[in-house]
């Protein structure tokens, strides 16, 4: 007797259809699954026949064979347990057909027959409705995030039991239904805020650049002067997410496993921050069964690379892509799979090796060449894509024991909304455009006139620094972003010093 | 009794099983199954259109624990070899087959069938 089930993979962050056949034959027991099965998929075998028996149901002793189509694309994990054991029991009768040509079928199995959360269930329920079908019988914890997809009905379902009543007509699981905004808005609230941070009034109007013109900055500081505090808290000012943002990154997150259970959506901007030891794997994606890495994580948030100097020279070549197409395309020898990158990067580094070089409390016990040598090793690459650098001092004790509490993120972000209005409005139309950060020279030529003033300013700076035509470049970008929160048009003066202020590592401060 | 050799109290078991099973309904199509250098099958019987293996386990106590768990892996794949080396050669490749053990022990001087596990095991799959 033969039978088919319909269940999905996910490849990259998105789903495609697996159709799973179970074939029972006459024949001497066996079982064998077919269509390049990985190890998990293989161990099915025992969860199977464990859970059909205490479920109280025949486990046949016939041969039994399962394919996997298409039968060329690698099988990974334990979601099949379900769809292998309603195709074994379906073929045996002992499960109706009927309804197995309208609905996908995931779920891991225990050896008692209940269920186990799955991963990328709302990447599933998105090809599901792509696909025109009717629905998804899924465990219970991730129905919440498959139901955020309209026109899709969910299933839950706790045993394999149930599933197989449910499948029988015998027990009636109607499709789970969620508020989507409200989770939505649930969903949109930050642990962190700005007002819990004390003083550093020109730290926090840095970061309020960064957001407001997608700039990605660097926070230079001795240790525990809240260089990681303050970055925690960039998303926060970062305009609120919308819909289709919290849908894609809830994709990646949970393609990768790390959704909390019953967690249906991800919409505030994620924040990821890798210990520099992190494997390029680790960072970009990839490794033997592919994963998102952080730079997908960090989608449509912030990443951060504390102890910046620390990262192997080789992060500079591996971030490339990501920072430059906002895409990570990882190949194998059968394929390739493309993820999203699209984030903002935020870096953390002391100014010398003890860390404490112009700091008004402590000596700083570093030779010149030390020195030299600790800041050559942020050259290059990876600084040319930072746009704002920003020296973080320590706290004096009178801030510290400040009751009074700082901006909130709301009104921070309200005028980082106003920037970015006048940004899309600006580059309206225009592909891969959407904030100053991303102009190429060709954009800054045409948006980033300046006056006279302005322009002497600048020249005067450059030689007094030693700027370099690199700085020139970033400094007009963040002035129009300066100008932009400001409500002007043109750039002022004023401007473009506060954007000089932003370059310190440019102005050799160290040598 | 100790004068009996190991086969000899191997046929006493095998002839209290099949004796039990012929009680049972079943059938006995073969004794003592042998093909090739394999092993043997001690008794191949059916009932109800389902092939049975039997394999038989006499001990004179149980003291060193209950005979059907000395059916180790080791001797489930040879039994299982030898299965489908009959199915195959008696051309029974569609036919239901059952694996099954009885223990029988000897006790007041007389074998007795202490149990029968039916489908006790199922054969441990081809590496190939």
């Amino acid at each position: 007797m033969l039978s088919r089930v319909l269940s999905s993979a996910v490849l990259g962050i998105d789903a495609y259809l697996v159709e799973v056949e179970a074939d029972i034959g006459t024949q001497m027991f066996s079982f064998t699954v077919v269509g390049l099965p990985d190890s998990a998929v293989k161990e099915s075998r025992e969860r199977v026949e464990s859970a059909i028996k205490n479920s109280g149901y025949v486990f046949p002793n016939k041969r039994i064979t399962i394919n996997m189509a298409p039968a060329d694309i690698r099988k990974e994990g334990s979601a099949f347990d379900l769809p292998i054991s309603i195709g074994t029991l379906a073929a045996t009768e002992q499960v109706r057909a009927e309804r197995l040509k309208e609905l996908v079928i995931l779920g891991e199995l225990s050896l008692e027959g209940s269920l186990r959360p799955i991963r990328g269930a709302l990447s599933i329920a998105v090809m599901v409705r792509e696909k025109g079908l009717k629905g998804l019988v899924l465990p219970k914890e991730n129905a919440r995030e498959g139901a955020m997809v309209e026109g899709v009905a969910v299933h839950p379902v706790e045993t394999l039991h149930q599933a197989i009543q449910f499948l029988n007509g015998d027990l009636d699981i109607p499709p789970f239904v969620v508020d989507k905004e409200d989770i939505f808005n649930q969903a949109a609230k930050y642990p962190v805020d700005f007002a819990e941070v004390k003083g550093q009034a020109h730290v926090k109007r840095a970061l309020e650049v960064a957001a407001a013109g997608g700039h990605n900055i660097l926070l230079i500081g001795p240790p525990g002067a809240g260089k990681t505090m303050l970055a925690k808290r960039l998303p926060t000012i970062l305009p609120m997410m919308t819909f289709e943002e919290a849908i894609e990154t809830t994709k990646i997150h949970s393609v990768a496993g790390i959704l909390s259970s019953g967690e249906a959506l991800v919409a505030t901007r994620p924040f990821r921050s890798p210990h520099h030891t992190i494997s390029d794997a680790g960072l970009i994606g990839g490794g033997a069964h592919p994963r998102p890495g952080e730079v997908s994580l960090a989608h449509n948030g912030v990443l951060f690379l504390d102890e910046l100097p620390e990262f192997g020279k080789n992060v500079l070549e591996v971030m490339r892509q990501p920072l430059e197409d906002g895409k990570v395309t990882i190949s194998r020898a059968a394929m390739a799979l493309t993820y999203p990158a699209s984030f903002m990067m935020a870096g953390a580094m002391n100014p010398c090796p003890c860390g404490f070089f112009g700091d008004q409390s402590h000596d700083c016990t570093c030779t010149p060449g030390q020195i030299q040598k600790y800041m050559g090793r942020i050259s290059g690459p990876l600084l040319d894509r930072i746009d704002i650098h920003i020296e973080v001092p320590a706290l004096k004790y009178k801030e510290i024991s400040d009751k009074a509490l700082g901006e909130c993120s709301d009104k921070i972000r309200e005028r980082v909304n106003r920037a970015r209005k006048v940004q899309l409005a600006r580059f309206q139309g225009r592909k891969h455009l959407y904030a100053n950060a991303q102009m190429h020279p060709r954009d800054i030529r045409k948006y980033c006139e300046i006056t006279e003033e302005s322009e002497s300013l600048l020249r005067t700076a450059m030689a007094k620094f030693g700027l370099s035509a690199r700085a020139y470049d970033r400094i007009l970008k963040v002035s129009r972003t300066i100008a932009d929160l400001e409500g002007t048009e043109p750039i002022a003066p004023s401007h473009i010093s506060e954007a000089i202020q932003y370059r310190s590592l440019d102005r050799n401060l160290w040598m | 009794m100790s004068e009996r050799s190991e086969k000899d109290w191997g046929a006493v078991g095998e002839a209290a099983a099949a004796e039990h099973l012929e009680a049972k309904g079943y059938k006995i199509l073969e004794r003592n199954f042998r093909y090739g250098r394999e092993g043997e099958l001690d008794i191949v019987a059916e009932k109800d259109g389902t092939l049975v293996f039997v394999e038989v386990k006499m001990r004179r106590s149980d003291w060193f624990g209950s005979p059907e768990d000395s059916v180790t892996f080791g001797k489930r794949k040879q039994i299982a070899r030898m299965a489908r080396a009959y199915v195959s050669l008696k051309n029974r490749m569609d036919t239901c087959c059952r694996f099954d053990v009885v223990s029988v022990l000897w006790e007041k001087g007389k074998p007795a069938v202490k149990s029968h596990h039916e489908d006790a095991f199922r054969p441990p799959s081809q590496k190939f």
